[in-house]
């Protein structure tokens, strides 16, 4: 029972920190309909300004937040201004992407001013326990708690009062009529996303108080509490976002006293997943806004250009072999041709580009063709590398057979997943698809008996195809090279099919979809169940590349990294996919030498390219949007 | 001096003959790989530390038979792909004679294989998953694995502490629980109890409050934690709120970096450990390193950088006896004669090619300073 109550009590302190992020992030979501992947990042930047205030400047704690809190304000206009106000009118991954280039900068910058390592955070206020009848509190988790919670009133009164409050809430309703009512929409929109930031700071900061330290990596984790403490409480509602902070947090801290440690860290995303599923409006019970239909972008899309670019589309239709296909044909051929005077080296990256270019395709099938926006990817990557990679150290499979396995467990697990799209959509869709994502990780990474768990599968044999054993960095990139050709090919045959053009005619408009009597759900099964697939074999093809894999495939990152490579390339672009596959990872290649700043080139460059290229090199709605 | 004039003669010989210089006046380079970039980039920094300074105390000093050593410095980001590419580049560069580094298991996993493949002799200098050298005859490795902790640390729960009974909490990644495996193997020898047992993921969940109630609750001679550094310095402040009360606390040779210290501050005082390297020991080697190292960075050396230290060395006593190829470094460690390290006497183990003579050194927090842990080392040099 101690037990019990001590863990209430802190599970509160940090189910109020939880919910300040929460509400920051909330915020953003509710004016720009944007999921702020760089949010953790100005919870660091908040904990290291005011770092650097009080224990670099010498100022007493006191003053030092205020011009921490002040220092974010500005730098989070800054960043509003370059790199989401340019693409207000983009489709909505757009400015995703731009946020995770954001996040990926300042992580990387604040690395390099500071130090990757700890830094000792150390305040006045004790954080020594007392001890208060049955439980242990330490004056700093008394000071968070009160903090937090005068934050919160102020948030809500502000937003409920103030002029500039109305201007917000108007604003998150709907962007197109409160400009026509005189309000300052982008205004509103870079003050919003600064005091979302500045919260996200304060959250940082009290974290950092808490536990003592800092790091440049703390932000990720920071923004999984987000996320998933304002989906819990209903995307969008601020009440929403502090009763899922405090939920989030009291399940974390009597999850970890009572559950096995496996399950207690699943929780999280056990918790969004099953509230998404069945309380897709979250706790407060929120309307669920649809992605497809967002911002003023959308609404000034008169139906007139719809039905034009719908005609432009059955055009290309017909067009069909498009010079793209017959390049990468050429590609194909002339790579096959070459490969045996390369170096290993440059055989190494081919087999790579040629794996994640398969694996993107299936991210087209289902955000490119479908317009669903899933990030599951990386577990249907492990769950290809872990069926080929245990079936055949020890259970005796061939390398197809294996694969088979693979491809027919994500098929199903996709299938499954797509269940959901009958409840949730737009970015609710993601949320699932990315909790089902880390609850496949972090089994993967408990169930030691059959996965061997964080010690990974090692000693996966070299493929057997036919009188061929795959062990050498040449016949790698056949197989590698072929396997993407035939990817390439049975994309291209989803894409063109009927079935492909509904997809299509879904992702452009749901309701018109649906209104001309297309099987709107089981399109979306098809989808999910296909692209499932391409994953899988690429998993399946670096396990053996590898011979040796870990928990670490199923990580968020791999999921990022086939998103950004389709959206570099061009949305719903095979030959795109090639594209974006082989500036994902060459790049990193050639700034090898750079050391230190690769990171940061890398994200700079990435956010050059959405801010240019915002349509992606190769993209079909691109070419179709300057037809129309 | 005498043998680098010798060897300067020879160049010129060989330049007056005509001869092309096959090998005098060109560098030896050395393939470095570690994660210079991203969340972990703080132990790239630390074996770039260690390296660097070791070749240019070699190359002042006239270089490996007159040669001078060149790093390439390569970034894996701590994935594998990039591991396994940049080995490729290693491997098809005939200039590079071996590879040394190797941080994250993740990534490293990723090299091993390309290496053993394209016969490049590497030395892993850190990573500690028990398989990688498992992967064949080219992988070497000078830092210890979790597996050869186990027992050392079971000593110094019994012998040290007097304990019947241990609590433990470690990380879960193959670091921790490959010790966590071995030690408590050791224990059950010792007859001694484990009372209670919590794993935390890393990168995960930072609130450690929870486990430690448990850990309390436990009510074990010993609380042990089979943590990194960084995790243990936030465990330790978040031990300050639970108050775990008097028991001692164990840490690992994990924990033996100035970051738990820095970090965790007076929390960490009275926390006992080992570790194979330590700045606290009179040892004059260990002292000169230090001097020279806190000199250059301005930072005190922890093990990472004292490991890639050593590995430096090792490779450069072995490449001339190996005669500048890579097969003949390969031969030339599978039977190095034992090196004096920092701290112990190193060589491999012609089998596994794991290290084997490292000694570990008993230590105990103290004002915020590792310090040698006296009555410990007389306990135990008395059995």
């Amino acid at each position: 029972m101690d037990l019990f109550l001590q863990q209430l009590t802190n599970g509160v302190v940090l189910g109020s920190v939880y919910a300040l992020i929460a509400i920051g992030f909330t915020l953003t979501f509710g004016v720009l309909r944007l999921l702020n992947m760089a949010h953790g990042e100005f919870y660091m930047l908040g904990a290291f300004a005011a770092y650097l205030c009080s224990e670099m400047l010498h100022l007493p704690i006191w003053a030092a937040i205020p011009l921490a809190l002040l220092l974010i304000y500005i730098l989070a206009t800054g960043v509003e201004k370059v790199a989401l106000k340019p693409l207000r009118s983009a489709p909505h991954y757009i400015p995703l992407v731009s946020t995770i280039a954001v996040s990926t900068i300042a992580g990387e910058l604040v690395r390099l001013g500071f130090g990757p390592h700890n830094r000792s955070f150390d305040t006045v206020i004790s954080n020594v326990g007392m001890q208060i009848g049955p439980l242990t509190i330490s004056p700093m988790q008394i000071f968070i708690l009160v903090l937090s919670m005068i934050l919160m009133v102020i948030v809500q009164l502000f937003l409920k009062r103030s002029k500039w409050g109305r201007a917000i809430r108007a604003t998150a309703q709907d962007t197109t009529v409160s400009g026509l009512l005189g309000i300052n929409a982008n205004g509103v929109i870079g003050a919003t996303f600064a005091i979302s930031s500045v919260l996200g700071a304060v959250a940082g900061i009290l974290m950092a108080m808490y536990f003592g330290a800092i790091y440049p990596s703390m932000g990720f984790v920071a923004l999984i509490k987000a996320f998933t403490a304002a989906i819990l409480g209903g995307m969008g509602s601020i009440p929403g976002a502090v009763l899922g902070g405090f939920v989030l947090g009291i399940a974390e801290s009597l999850g970890s006293a009572y559950l096995p440690s496996g399950l207690s860290d699943a929780l999280p995303y056990v918790m969004l997943f099953v509230v998404l599923l069945f309380m897709p409006g979250g706790l407060t019970r929120q309307k669920a806004i649809d992605a497809t239909h967002h911002g003023a972008h959308q609404l000034g899309r008169g139906l007139i250009e719809k039905i034009f670019s719908r005609k432009a589309a059955a055009q290309q239709a017909k067009q069909r072999p498009d010079h793209a296909f017959g390049f990468a044909v050429i590609c194909f051929i002339l790579l096959c041709c070459l490969a045996p005077f390369l170096t290993d080296y440059v055989l190494r990256i081919l087999v790579v580009i040629a794996v994640y270019a398969a694996m993107a395709l299936g991210s087209n099938v289902i955000l490119g063709l479908t317009g669903q926006l899933s990030l599951s990817h990386a577990a249907f990557y492990a769950i290809g590398a872990y069926s080929s990679g245990l079936l055949t150290t020890r259970f005796g499979f061939g390398f197809f057979s294996a694969m088979t396995v693979g491809m027919v467990i994500s098929a199903a697990l996709g299938a499954l997943v797509s269940l959901a799209t009958f409840r949730v959509r737009g970015y609710y869709l993601a949320l699932v698809t990315l909790a089902f994502a880390e609850i496949i990780r972090v089994t993967i990474g408990h169930w030691t008996s059959f996965t061997g768990g964080m010690m990974g599968v090692r000693g996966i044999p070299a493929p057997q195809v036919g009188p061929w054993t795959i062990d050498s960095p040449l016949s790698f990139f056949y197989l590698s090279i072929v396997i993407c050709a035939i990817a390439f090919v049975l994309y291209d045959v989803i894409a063109y099919s009927v079935k492909g053009r509904s997809m299509m005619a879904l992702r452009d408009d749901e309701l018109a979809a649906r209104a001309s009597g297309l099987p709107v759900l089981r399109l979306k099964i098809a989808a999910f169940t296909l692209s499932a697939i391409f994953p899988a074999v690429g998993g399946s093809l670096m396990a053996h590349y590898y011979t040796s894999i870990n928990p670490d495939m199923a990580q968020m990152s791999e999921t990022v990294s086939m998103l950004v490579i389709v959206v570099i390339g061009g949305l719903g672009s095979a030959a795109g996919a090639i594209f974006g596959s082989a500036v994902i990872n060459l790049l990193p290649e050639a700034f090898r030498n750079l050391g230190d700043f690769r990171l940061l080139v890398y994200g700079s460059i990435l956010l050059i390219m959405v801010l240019f290229q915002s349509h992606g090199v190769f993209s079909i709605s691109g070419r179709l949007a300057r037809r129309a | 001096m005498k043998k680098h004039q010798l060897s300067r003669l020879a160049a010129l010989v060989c330049a007056i003959a005509g001869v092309p210089s096959l090998s005098f006046a060109q560098n030896i380079e050395l393939g470095v790989i570690g994660p210079f970039s991203g969340p972990v980039a703080t132990y790239g920094r630390d074996l770039s530390n260690g390296l660097v300074l070791a070749v240019d105390e070699i190359n002042a000093s006239g270089g490996i038979g007159g040669r001078k050593i060149t790093l390439l410095m390569g970034d894996d980001r701590a994935s594998p792909k990039e591991a396994a590419n940049l080995t490729q580049s290693y491997v098809s560069n005939p200039k590079v004679l071996a590879m040394i580094g190797g941080v994250t298991s993740t990534a490293t996993f990723g090299a091993v294989p390309v290496a053993q493949k394209g016969k490049l002799p590497f030395l892993i200098t850190l990573a500690s998953h028990p398989d990688l050298t498992k992967e064949g005859d080219y992988i070497f490795r000078n830092s210890i694995t979790m597996e050869q902790e186990g027992p050392a640390l079971g000593k110094l729960v019994t012998t040290c502490l007097n304990a019947k009974s241990v609590a433990m909490m470690y990380i879960n990644n193959d670091l921790g629980v490959s010790m966590t495996k071995e030690f408590k193997k050791a224990l059950a020898q010792d007859g001694v109890k484990v009372l209670a047992e919590e794993s935390y993921d890393p990168g995960e969940n930072i609130d450690y409050s929870a486990k430690l109630a448990k850990m309390k609750a436990a009510n074990a001679d010993v609380i042990w934690f089979g943590s990194q550094s960084n995790d243990l310095a936030l465990i330790l402040k978040q031990a300050q709120r639970v108050n775990l009360g008097d028991k001692p606390l164990l840490a690992s040779s994990n924990a033996n970096a100035v970051g738990l210290t820095d970090v965790a501050g007076a929390a960490a005082n009275n926390v006992y450990l080992h570790a194979p390297f330590t700045t606290a020991t009179p040892d004059p080697k260990v002292r000169a390193f230090t001097a020279k190292f806190e000199q250059k960075y301005k930072v005190t050396p922890g093990p990472v950088s004292a490991q890639a230290y050593e590995g430096m060395y090792i490779l450069a006593q072995e490449i001339q006896r190996g005669g500048f190829t890579r097969d003949g470094l390969q031969k030339a460690l599978l039977t190095m004669k034992p090196y004096q390290g920092l701290g112990s006497m190193i060589s491999f183990d012609a089998k596994t090619r794991e290290t084997k003579g490292k000694l570990y050194t008993p230590l105990v927090v103290k004002d915020k300073q590792f310090v040698l842990w006296q009555d410990c080392q007389a306990k135990l040099a008395k059995k």
